[in-house]
């Protein structure tokens, strides 16, 4: 670039940097924690209100619990500050709360919860209280403005006397994410008819101010994302009657669950692209599951975690529909069971990675010693009738965690090494405590193998 | 060239410097500035659309961004990885001066999503430190008293308690 050239661009590029905007400036700010755009007002004069302009609160209490000071007065400061400053935002749009809540404040706490509740769009709200499990009202997040929800905390949501034909609590809310001790999820999301993504993980079944008993859990229709984690302790019942997923958008499923419920209800997941699924083995949900695989084939990828795997093994013959845009499959096993997986193989015919991971039994025996006593498990492998389609024309990736070098998964790796034609990758990862002549072992066991596919690199660690 | 359907048509930019960019119909859609005014025209726009506040080497890089993400969002495994090195790639190969006239940049064209990433950026960079900093990145000069600027300390405590101090 020639003298002048860089002279004029030097000037053009002072002067770029004095001029961005205020819009764009405030812009900056609402990704800072609100202390931070506060200090900002000594920057110059032209800072010194822009933070006020910002439409996002985004405060935690970290900072005023130091030893010159008691937890109550800490608490109490901080509301007052709560308090104060939330009357200079206006408009608000955003509102990130973390602070700590006890017996003292709580209550102070949750009621400016409520007054910003049906002035904002989007709500965070995660609480660390001392042990105890506090309240919050209903009708504190009751609000038509609300479009984003996060409740993270040992508080519990209690409705109570709360006229629920038709109400919509929440009639603009698409995102919801609750990790809180207890609430009815079922008459929760009655309220809420536009979610889209939903994230909850549930501990409490029941609790003592509890009004309502969960029978059944409808998700509502408009959903895209469901994560549904429900960890209910197996002490508190649970036979739920129905778990409702008639959600023609979703595409995007986590599922875990471990109560029994006696039905499911399905529809075609037409856009599903991703699927998890964690369902216990329970008598109930063990009729169901293949099912629920049904409404699932259009998926893209699948992980069966141990627990459904367990619901799928005691039926003789695997009775789901292909996945016909099956890309990638996981499969968590306890014991490997080739038997299951061949099976699993046959319905998808587009599968172009696989992965294995053996976790083994947590009975204790499956030890060190043990495998050096045991080195032969039964062997489950039975040759099959046929080749799956996949392995011969689009597997090209598989891993397998937890490899222990029975005679079962000797068999199947061998079979997929000679059968799988485009095969590019196999990457063995040897069961973490066995001594490292076992990678040798296995090397040499594979070694002899006459492979299907010569892109073929087999990996051992 | 065959097979080149409607929505495939290319637009033609002019940056400050003059040189010219042909651009996809489609990525074009997210320059909202030129959409409107391609929106506008009466006929097919053909003649080089002029970007008089735009130059050369911001324009490449918002249509290397554009162009990326538009190839991550449409392809299928690993697009979510992929975009988030891709993103960090990008925001650590401009200097503190680029990403700003960036931002004005993608601010005039009126690129929602990356003018998100940019300022989501510059908070990143500013975040934790010192006023000096601060002030010497966005080329502000204080035009405060002393006694002006410990009134708005005092004012403002609750910023100050704990933040890094100069």
């Amino acid at each position: 670039m020639g003298k002048r050239r860089k002279q004029r661009k030097a000037a053009v590029d002072r002067d770029v940097i004095s001029r961005l905007p205020d819009e764009i400036l405030c812009h900056i700010l609402s990704f800072l924690p609100t202390r931070t755009s506060m200090a900002t007002s000594v920057l110059s004069r032209r800072w010194r209100y822009l933070w006020e302009k910002v439409q996002v609160l985004d405060l935690n209490d970290d900072f005023l619990y130091t030893h010159d000071r008691s937890d109550e007065e800490a608490e109490e400061c901080f509301i007052n500050f709560l308090e104060k400053v939330v009357s200079g935002f206006n408009p608000l749009s955003k509102v990130r709360l973390s602070c700590r809540a006890d017996a003292y404040g709580y209550r102070r706490l949750f009621e400016w919860i409520g007054s910003v509740s049906d002035r904002v769009r989007e709500l965070y709200f995660s609480t660390r209280t001392d042990r105890m499990t506090y309240t919050l009202p209903f009708e504190y997040i009751y609000s038509t403005s609300l479009v984003s929800l996060v409740l993270d905390g040992n508080i519990n949501i209690i409705f109570d006397d709360v006229n629920l034909d038709g109400k919509m609590f929440l009639p603009s809310l698409k995102n919801l994410e609750l990790h809180i001790d207890y609430l009815n999820i079922d008459v929760f999301l009655s309220g809420c008819p536009a979610l889209e993504t939903l994230r909850v993980t549930l501990i409490k079944f029941t609790t003592r101010e509890a009004d309502f008993d969960l029978e059944a859990i409808h998700m509502p229709r408009t959903l895209k994302s469901l994560t549904f984690e429900e960890r209910y302790h197996y002490s508190e019942v649970v036979t739920l009657e129905r778990l409702q997923l008639d959600t023609p958008s979703l595409e995007y499923l986590h599922l875990a669950l471990r109560c029994d419920y006696k039905r499911i209800l399905v529809c075609d997941y037409t856009n599903i692209k991703k699927a998890c699924l964690d369902i216990w083995p329970k008598p109930r949900n063990v009729t169901w599951v293949p099912k629920l695989l049904g409404a699932l084939c259009k998926t893209k990828f699948l992980w069966l975690k141990v627990s459904t795997i367990q619901c799928l093994l005691p039926a003789p013959v695997l009775d789901i529909s292909d996945f016909c845009n099956l890309i990638q499959l996981q499969l968590d096993f306890e014991d490997f069971k080739a038997k299951l997986l061949i099976d699993l193989l046959h319905h998808c015919p587009k599968l172009q990675a696989l992965k294995i991971y053996v976790l083994g039994s947590y009975d204790g025996e499956d030890n060190f010693y043990f495998y050096y006593l045991n080195p032969h498990k039964h062997n489950g492998w039975r040759q099959p009738r046929s080749v799956p389609k996949c392995i011969v024309s689009h597997l090209n990736t598989v891993e397998y965690r937890g490899y222990q070098n029975t005679r079962e998964e000797h068999e199947f790796t061998a079979y997929i090494l000679q059968r799988g034609l485009v095969l590019k990758s196999m990457r063995i990862h040897a069961k973490y405590y066995c001594p490292g002549h076992l990678k040798w072992e296995i090397s040499q066991a594979l070694s002899e193998i006459q492979m299907g596919s010569s892109m073929c690199r087999v990996e051992i660690d | 060239m065959s097979g080149i359907s409607d929505t495939e048509r290319m637009i033609t930019l002019k940056t400050v410097e003059g040189t010219l960019f042909d651009v996809k119909s489609s990525i074009a859609k997210d320059l909202k500035t030129v959409q409107a005014f391609i929106d506008d025209s009466d006929d097919d726009v053909t003649s080089p659309i002029p970007l008089p506040n735009v130059f050369t080497r911001e324009l490449s890089r918002i249509l290397d961004y554009l162009n990326n993400h538009h190839r991550f969002r449409s392809g299928i495994e690993k697009a979510d990885e992929e975009m988030a090195r891709y993103d960090a790639e990008f925001a650590k190969s401009m200097s503190h001066e680029e990403l700003k006239a960036l931002i004005l940049a993608a601010n005039y064209l009126n690129v929602k999503d990356l003018l998100e990433f940019l300022n989501q950026t510059v908070a990143d960079v500013i975040q934790n430190k010192s006023v000096e900093f601060v002030r010497n990145f966005f080329g502000i000069e204080n035009d405060y008293t002393p006694e002006e600027e410990e009134k708005l300390r005092n004012e403002n405590e609750w910023a100050f308690n704990g933040v890094e101090q100069d």
